[in-house]
C-alpha cells in the first residue's frame, strides 16, 4: 500500500469517523460533570478509613497539639520545621475494641497546590497505607496507585524514604512523590508522639 | 517584534490569572471597559496556572578549529495551563531560546479527558517518540546535554500539529500507557548532514497532503521498570509519495539509588532519485545512561536550609549514524556521519526542580578521537 493510499484510507475509514464519535460522546460526558475549579476528590476521609481498615470498626478523633518539646524532637527526626502545631488524629478500633491503628490527614505542597491525603499507621507505628483525598495538580496523581503506595507499607519512622534512592519515584510526578514521602514520614512521627499522650477532646462518631 | 509579542502574551495571560472574571461566554462577548469590545485576558477564566523552566549553560572546549567558551541563556520556557472543566485541560509551552534568538510554540493543545485510559488531545503536541523528546525539560533531565540521539535521530524538541489520544490503564500492578497522533509530519529536509533535525516543521503549512502517524506504547510491569516501543510513518516529500519510517525501543530501570535509561531507533527513508546525494536511506542512533542518586550528609549540612538536597552522578554513551549505507556519499569512505559521545558528570539539586549540573563530553567521529571535547555546566530551574 502506498503512502497516499494509506493516508486516504486512514482519513476516510478511521480518522473522521473516530473524530465525530468522540465529539458526540464528549457532549454526553460534558453535561454530566460539574464546572468549577480543578480539585479532584479521590476519597472522603471516611471512605479512605473504610478502604484501609475494612468495615466494622469504630473511629474516634482527637485534637493533638504538639508541645514545644515534641516539636523539637519531631523536627530533629524530619530535618525540617513543622509549620503547623495542631492536628486531628483518628484512632481506629475493632468492634471488640482492639486498636487497629491510626489515621491522620495532611496537606503537603505539591508543585503548585497542596495534596491532601490520609496516612494510616499501625499500632506499632508502621505505615499501613495512604490514600489521596484531594489532588489539585494537573498531573501527577499516579501517586494514588497501589504499586507506588506499597513501597511505603511497613516502613517506620527510622526508615529512609528518599525518592529515587529508597522509594522509586514516578517519572512526571516526582514532586508529588517527594510531597507524599515527606508527609508520610511526618505522619508517623506525629502519630507516635500523639500516642504517648492521653487523648484530649476525644469524640466517638 | 518577537520580544514585544512575548511580553504582550505573558502580560495579558498573567493579568487574567489574577482577575476576578467570569467564564460566561455571554459576558465575554459583552465585555466593555478594560478591553472594550476586544477580548482580553481579563475576560477569560481565572483558573490558569503558570509554570515553565529556565536554564543557562556554560560551555568550554575545542570545536576542532579553536577554543570555545560561551554562556548561553538557552531556554526560557513559559508554560500556562488552564483546567477549564474537570474534563478539559488547555496547556501551552512558549519557548524563548538563546536569550531571544528563537521564539516558538512548543506545545499548545486541548485535552478532553474521558477517563485515565482515554484522553483525546488536539493541537501542537510534543511528538511521542521515545523518552527524551517527551521528557525534555531542563530541570527534569539530569544532564545539560540532550545527546546526539536527540539531535539527529529523534530531533528534540520535536513538535507537530495534529490530533490523537493518550492514556494509561492498569492490569493489576502492571501499567500500560500509550500516546498516538495523526500529525502533519516531517518535511523534505531530511539529510545525512542533519539527520531529521531540519525536517521538523510544525510552524508552516504542510508541504504535502499526506498525514503522518506517530505513537508510543509503554508497559511498566513494576514500579521503576518501563519498556516502550515507538513508531512513525509518514510522507515527507512535497508529493507525499516517499515516506520516513521509524521504529524505536526504549527502557527505564530504577533499582534503589540506581537508574538506567536507554533508547535505540532506526530510520528508513524512501529516497527520490533526485535527492540521492542528500537524503540517506537509513539512519540509526542509541544511548544508554546510568544515574546514581544519593543524599550525603555533607550536602545536607552544606545546604541546611533545604529538606533533602541530592547529588546525582551520571554517565551516558550515545552514538548515531545518519547515513548507515553511505548512499549519499560519492566516495566509499565517508567519515562524518558516524558520531559517538561519552559524557559523565554530576548534578546537585537543593530542591527537586532546581539542578546545578556539570559534565565532560568526549566526542569521536567514526572511532577517531577529534579535538572537540567539551565541558558543560548549567543551572536548570523548573518553576
Amino acid at each position: 500500500m502506498t503512502v497516499k493510499k494509506m493516508n486516504s484510507f486512514f482519513a476516510g475509514q478511521i480518522f473522521w469517523p473516530a473524530f465525530f464519535f468522540l465529539c458526540l460522546s464528549g457532549s454526553v460526558y460534558a453535561v454530566s460533570t460539574t464546572e468549577g475549579v480543578y480539585e479532584h476528590v479521590h476519597h472522603t476521609r471516611e471512605e479512605a478509613i473504610d478502604k484501609i481498615f475494612g468495615n466494622g470498626h469504630r473511629v474516634s478523633s482527637s485534637n493533638f497539639v504538639v508541645s514545644s518539646e515534641q516539636k523539637v524532637a519531631i523536627e530533629s527526626k524530619l530535618g525540617w520545621v513543622l509549620t503547623q502545631n495542631e492536628y486531628v488524629i483518628w484512632s481506629v478500633h475493632s468492634e471488640k475494641n482492639t486498636l487497629l491503628g491510626y489515621a491522620i490527614v495532611l496537606h503537603e505542597l505539591g508543585k503548585h497546590q497542596p495534596i491532601t491525603f490520609l496516612t494510616a499507621v499501625t499500632p506499632s507505628f508502621k505505615v499501613k497505607d495512604f490514600l489521596l483525598l484531594v489532588y489539585r495538580e494537573h498531573r501527577g496523581d499516579e501517586v494514588k496507585k497501589r504499586r507506588f503506595r506499597k513501597q511505603f507499607w511497613g516502613l517506620g519512622r527510622d526508615d529512609s524514604m528518599l525518592i529515587d534512592i529508597d522509594i522509586d519515584g514516578i517519572t512526571g510526578a516526582t514532586i508529588s512523590c517527594w510531597s507524599i514521602a515527606e508527609g508520610v514520614k511526618k505522619a508517623l512521627l506525629l502519630v507516635e508522639a500523639y500516642s504517648n499522650e492521653i487523648p484530649k477532646n476525644k469524640n466517638d462518631h | 517584534m518577537k520580544k514585544v509579542l512575548v511580553a504582550a502574551v505573558i502580560g495579558s495571560l498573567s493579568l487574567g490569572s489574577f482577575a476576578e472574571t467570569s467564564s460566561s461566554l455571554e459576558q465575554i462577548k459583552n465585555a466593555r471597559g478594560t478591553g472594550g469590545y476586544a477580548i482580553t485576558g481579563l475576560e477569560r477564566s481565572g483558573t490558569a496556572t503558570f509554570g515553565g523552566y529556565f536554564d543557562t549553560e556554560f560551555s568550554y572546549g575545542d570545536d576542532g578549529s579553536g577554543k570555545v567558551s560561551d554562556f548561553d541563556n538557552h531556554h526560557l520556557i513559559i508554560e500556562m495551563a488552564a483546567q477549564l472543566h474537570p474534563a478539559l485541560l488547555f496547556n501551552t509551552e512558549i519557548e524563548y531560546e538563546h536569550a531571544g534568538g528563537e521564539l516558538k510554540i512548543e506545545q499548545a493543545w486541548l485535552d478532553y479527558k474521558f477517563s485515565d485510559a482515554f484522553t483525546q488531545r488536539m493541537g501542537a503536541v510534543v511528538v511521542p517518540f521515545g523518552l527524551v523528546n517527551v521528557l525534555h525539560d531542563s530541570d527534569v533531565r539530569e544532564m545539560t546535554d540532550r545527546g546526539l540521539y536527540a539531535r539527529y535521530i529523534v530531533p528534540t524538541t520535536w513538535t507537530d500539529v495534529g490530533f490523537g489520544a493518550h492514556g494509561y490503564f492498569d492490569i493489576k500492578d502492571v501499567e500500560v500507557n500509550y500516546e498516538g497522533y495523526v500529525v502533519k509530519g516531517l518535511t523534505g529536509d531530511v539529510s545525512a548532514a542533519n539527520g531529521l533535525r531540519s525536517a521538523r516543521n510544525p510552524q508552516e503549512d504542510d508541504n504535502n497532503v499526506d498525514k503522518a502517524i506517530v505513537g508510543r506504547v509503554g508497559v511498566s510491569p513494576a514500579m521503576g521498570i518501563e519498556l516502550g516501543a515507538s513508531g512513525y510513518y509518514g510522507g515527507y516529500t512535497d508529493s507525499g509519495s516517499s515516506a520516513v519510517k521509524m521504529l524505536g525501543l526504549d527502557g527505564q530501570w530504577k533499582w534503589n539509588a540506581w537508574e538506567f535509561v536507554g533508547e535505540y531507533s532506526v530510520v528508513h527513508v524512501d529516497v527520490p532519485a533526485a535527492s540521492a546525494t542528500i537524503v540517506p536511506e537509513e539512519m540509526y542512533g542509541y544511548y544508554v545512561e546510568a544515574r546514581y542518586r544519593t543524599a550525603p550528609a555533607f550536602l545536607k549540612r552544606a545546604m541546611a536550609q533545604f529538606k533533602q538536597p541530592t547529588l546525582t552522578y551520571f554517565a551516558r554513551l550515545g552514538a548515531v549514524d545518519t547515513d548507515v549505507n553511505n548512499t549519499t556519499s560519492t566516495t566509499t569512505s565517508r567519515t562524518d556521519t558516524e558520531l559517538t559521545r561519552f559524557a559523565f558528570g554530576f548534578n546537585v539539586r537543593p530542591i527537586e526542580h532546581v539542578a546545578y549540573k556539570i559534565e565532560y563530553h568526549i566526542n569521536e567521529e567514526q572511532g577517531e578521537k577529534v579535538r572537540n571535547n567539551q565541558v558543560l555546566a548549567s543551572v536548570a530551574v523548573g518553576f
